[in-house]
């Protein structure tokens, strides 16, 4: 194992290259477009490695889904007005249930928005598409976490087969920091959808994403849900952080969590009875776990958007909405300060 | 009120007389919706129609039971099953749909109007209106709509056609009185005729498949020789399938060719 | 030679398209094609959406049914990932002229070693006739019911010719109609053998009958290939270098 210093978007490349993926394709975009850069300097060692700079993230997507289909790890990133693309390929991945992987890299929105920071494609992310979101969606907080859930995003999405995202930003794509690559502990291989050199002779695989009757789809659908109800359990990641005895929880996730751990160390050295919790996992949401945090306790809702993380912290787990106050600020980071000036409002030492 | 289910194959006309249905119901003032139900086929595949007539408004275009079914082919027999309850009227083409499909409703359909709508609009019109018989015969069961409104209705639809005006009065007239009358009313379908597929002599074998043949044309047009025309008999459509004059025949192969079903297949003989 | 390809799917028939659909007879002539080459078990067949989705279980060849336009970059996706890939794109007038232009157009330009076959049947069939982007001016659709004009729809496009400017010295592009099965067939061939060669991109464009739409009989609609053979004139437009 080594410790480098790397930018996040470098150690995304990284992560991939160690998750076994060959393919890549993607469209510029800030912040995402080192990613390109590098695997493009890959792909110039490495022949065996292929490189697509496709014409729009449109093409980008559905040459990520041929490779898939073919049996490849294959990825692709994104960010923003890209990432809005992108979803007519997520779509029918969610309809086929195909393990791409996507590095969404959030900047400020909507339309072009900034090139720099956000929380706001969480909706997007999760949801995009016209479908009911059957996806994968980890939050990063830091260089670290690109790295392991970059690893983790391919295992996932070869072994349990639904779209699988990586949601980092801005600020994660251009920080330089410390990095440990570990090795991972185990890879799941792919296989091919299409042209299995194991398959029956005789026997073909036809895939459509379209269907005639209503009922036809609705039986594809149930069975999807069914499938990602029983996986969920499995996936589910979250960060509890010394919630039990709190007065106050704060929710936040992705990068802005770092900071509300800051101000949750801070408050506690000062007397104040304050947690985290953090979910990892926003698709699925670890719904169980949050639910049990909340009782009897003040909430602070702290993300950088006008409330997409909230909406979702809400639909999932029942809240006492007398006792939750939010701290919004879209398309800028939150300081430690911000957070601790609001946590004081609500409770005393 | 009235709840009228009519299901047939895209492109028999379900659509149509559903439509003309609707506007002659409103034209006398009663309520109406209609929504088509259908896949993603422009032609082909169970088209089905959901019709409703009250004297108050109506809310949901869909419904789960129909006081009427319409059935006009073999495919429609399985869609319309869970429609069907006690008291509804099923109407079907007996001509067309096959016995052994309309055995699988003895027992569930309790009340029935058989009519042989496309053998009699073969023989006595053009098989382009079987559904315009249909239209006579839903005239004669909605009593409280009139014919004349139905009529005007029809026209007005079909107005860009207006050379077929009196086949579709006739065609009308012959359903409506079918339905007064209600001869052979035994609860049966088709029987499976046997039709010739093979025609063949010392040089030359023509095979035609009544399973894959729509009844498109392109291989009378394609005979250098003329030696294709329709017959009277049905491919799995209700159009007609083409027959070979081996008179005429050179086994020259254009019409196994141009076929976009793979309906027909020519063979030289040794 | 068997009224139908040894590649389609007889549990499939009778398949979905309409009476007379010069796309159906351009798809069994795919299939003698892909029989004749032997490539039923490499090749992967990509359809667009519109009318070509009724295709996705036609073929017992490994099939993947895409959205619209994107038949294409799936295909390119796919034959990166696996060079010994047979890719085939197919799609309509809409996939490739419009929603999906700049796929076909930058896949031509990257030479990617895929097939493309393109139905121009004049018209967006599935939606129920509306103008495409291959309607002759005058001809009436849904979406011009009083016949195409330059000023609202712009004139009518010519794929093939366009995709020759930019394309690379090894691709094979042809036009063809589907009422001609030899030619057809060969083109088609061509086509496939030249990615089989891996000497380019291939692309075939076919004019197509749509009866339904254009509202004709069988008569009618082969007469209307022959005005579209006016507008779109038949061959092969490029071959490519070195060809023996």
């Amino acid at each position: 194992m080594t410790k480098e210093l790397l930018t996040g978007n470098e150690t995304l490349v990284k992560a991939a290259l160690k998750a076994g993926a060959t393919f890549l394709a993607g469209y510029p975009i800030t912040p995402t477009t080192e990613i390109m850069k590098y695997w493009a300097a890959e792909y110039e060692k490495n022949n065996d490695l292929v490189f697509l700079q496709t014409e729009d993230e449109m093409a980008a997507g559905f040459a990520s889904i041929g490779a898939v289909l073919a049996g490849i790890k294959a990825f692709t990133t994104t960010a923003g007005p890209g990432n809005i693309l992108m979803q007519d390929a997520f779509a029918m991945a969610e309809n086929l249930r195909l393990p791409i992987v996507s590095f969404i890299m959030q900047r400020g929105g909507p339309s072009t928005g900034t090139v720099i920071y956000s929380q706001q494609e969480l909706n997007l992310t999760c949801f995009g598409g016209n479908g009911e979101g059957l996806r994968i969606v980890y939050s990063s907080a830091n260089i670290q976490d690109l790295y392991d859930y970059g690893i983790k995003s391919f295992n996932t999405a070869w072994k349990y087969r639904f779209p699988t995202f990586l949601l980092g930003d801005g600020y994660q794509s251009k920080e330089l920091s410390t990095v440990e690559l570990k090795e991972p502990q185990e890879l799941v291989e792919p296989n091919p959808y299409l042209l299995n050199p194991n398959k029956e002779a005789g026997v073909y695989t036809n895939l459509r994403n379209t269907y005639n009757l209503e009922e036809e789809l609705a039986e594809v659908l149930a069975s999807h849900q069914k499938a990602y109800e029983e996986i969920s359990p499995e996936i589910v990641e979250f960060e509890d952080i010394h919630t039990l005895d709190a007065e106050l929880v704060i929710f936040a996730h992705g990068i802005v969590s770092t900071v509300a751990k800051e101000a949750q160390d801070d408050l506690r050295k000062a007397g104040y009875k304050v947690g985290v919790f953090r979910p990892i996992t926003l698709s699925p949401f670890p719904t169980q776990s949050a639910q049990q945090v909340v009782a009897n306790k003040s909430i602070l809702i702290v993300e950088s958007s006008l409330g997409q993380f909230a909406r979702l912290l809400k639909s999932n787990v029942q809240l006492d909405f007398s006792r939750v106050k939010e701290l919004f600020k879209p398309a800028m980071g939150v300081t430690k300060q911000e957070i601790i000036n609001e946590v004081k409002k609500v409770i005393k030492k | 009120m009235k709840r009228i289910l009519l299901a047939g194959e895209g492109g028999q006309g379900v659509q149509s007389i559903a439509e003309i249905l609707a506007r002659a119901a409103n034209e006398q003032g009663k309520e109406t919706t209609y929504i088509p139900n259908f896949g993603v086929e422009q032609r082909g595949g169970v088209s089905l129609a959901y019709l409703q007539i009250d004297e108050k408004p109506i809310g949901y275009p869909k419904f789960a039971e129909a006081d009427i079914i319409i059935a006009m082919c073999n495919r429609a027999i399985e869609a319309i099953k869970k429609f069907v309850q006690d008291e509804t009227l099923f109407i079907y083409d007996s001509s067309f749909i096959a016995d052994d499909k309309i055995k699988t409703l003895h027992g569930l359909v309790k009340k029935y109007l058989n009519i042989p709508a496309k053998q009699i609009a073969q023989k006595e019109l053009s098989i382009k209106v079987a559904n315009i018989l249909f239209l006579g015969v839903l005239a004669h069961e909605l009593g409280n709509l009139t014919s004349e409104q139905i009529k005007i209705a029809m026209n007005n639809q079909f107005k860009s056609h207006p050379e077929f005006k009196e086949m579709n009065e006739k065609a009308f007239d012959i359903g409506l009185n079918y339905a007064k009358e209600r001869p052979n009313q035994e609860f049966i379908g088709s029987q499976p005729t046997e039709i010739q597929k093979l025609f063949e002599d010392e040089t030359k074998a023509w095979e035609r498949f009544p399973e894959y043949c729509k009844g498109c044309g392109l291989c009378l047009i394609s005979c250098p020789q003329k030696a294709i025309t329709f017959s009277d008999e049905l491919n799995f459509l209700g159009t007609n399938l083409p027959k070979v004059d081996l008179n005429k025949c050179i086994a020259c192969g254009n019409c196994q060719k141009i076929c976009p079903d793979g309906a027909i297949k020519v063979t030289k003989k040794q | 030679m068997n009224n139908l390809p040894k590649s389609w799917k007889k549990e499939s028939l009778p398949h979905k398209f309409c009476p007379g659909c010069g796309q159906a007879l351009a798809l069994k002539i795919l299939g003698y094609a892909i029989d004749e080459l032997g490539i039923q078990d490499k090749a992967v067949y990509g359809t667009d959406i519109g009318c070509s989705l009724l295709s996705w279980n036609m073929f017992d060849v490994d099939t993947i049914q895409t959205h619209h336009g994107r038949a294409t970059p799936t295909m390119v996706g796919l034959k990166h990932a696996k060079k010994e890939a047979i890719a085939i794109a197919f799609m309509g007038d809409g996939g490739g002229y419009a929603i999906g232009a700049q796929h076909l157009i930058n896949t031509c330009l990257r030479d990617d070693k895929i097939t493309v076959i393109l139905i121009n049947n004049a018209n967006y069939a599935m939606t129920g006739g509306q103008t495409a982007p291959t309607t002759l001016i005058g001809q009436k659709s849904t979406t011009a019911p009083k016949g195409r004009k330059i000023e609202v729809f712009g004139r009518p496009i010519h794929g093939p010719e366009m995709l020759k400017t930019i394309a690379a010295d090894g691709a094979y592009i042809a036009r063809t109609v589907s009422n001609d099965f030899e030619t057809t067939l060969t083109y088609i061939k061509k086509a496939l053998q030249n990615q089989i060669d891996g000497r380019g991109f291939s692309f075939v464009e076919v004019l197509s009958m749509c009866p339904v739409n254009w509202k004709k009989n069988a008569q009618e609609s082969i007469e209307f290939l022959e005005e579209m053979k006016k507008v779109y004139p038949l061959g092969e437009i490029k071959t490519p270098e070195g060809e023996k």
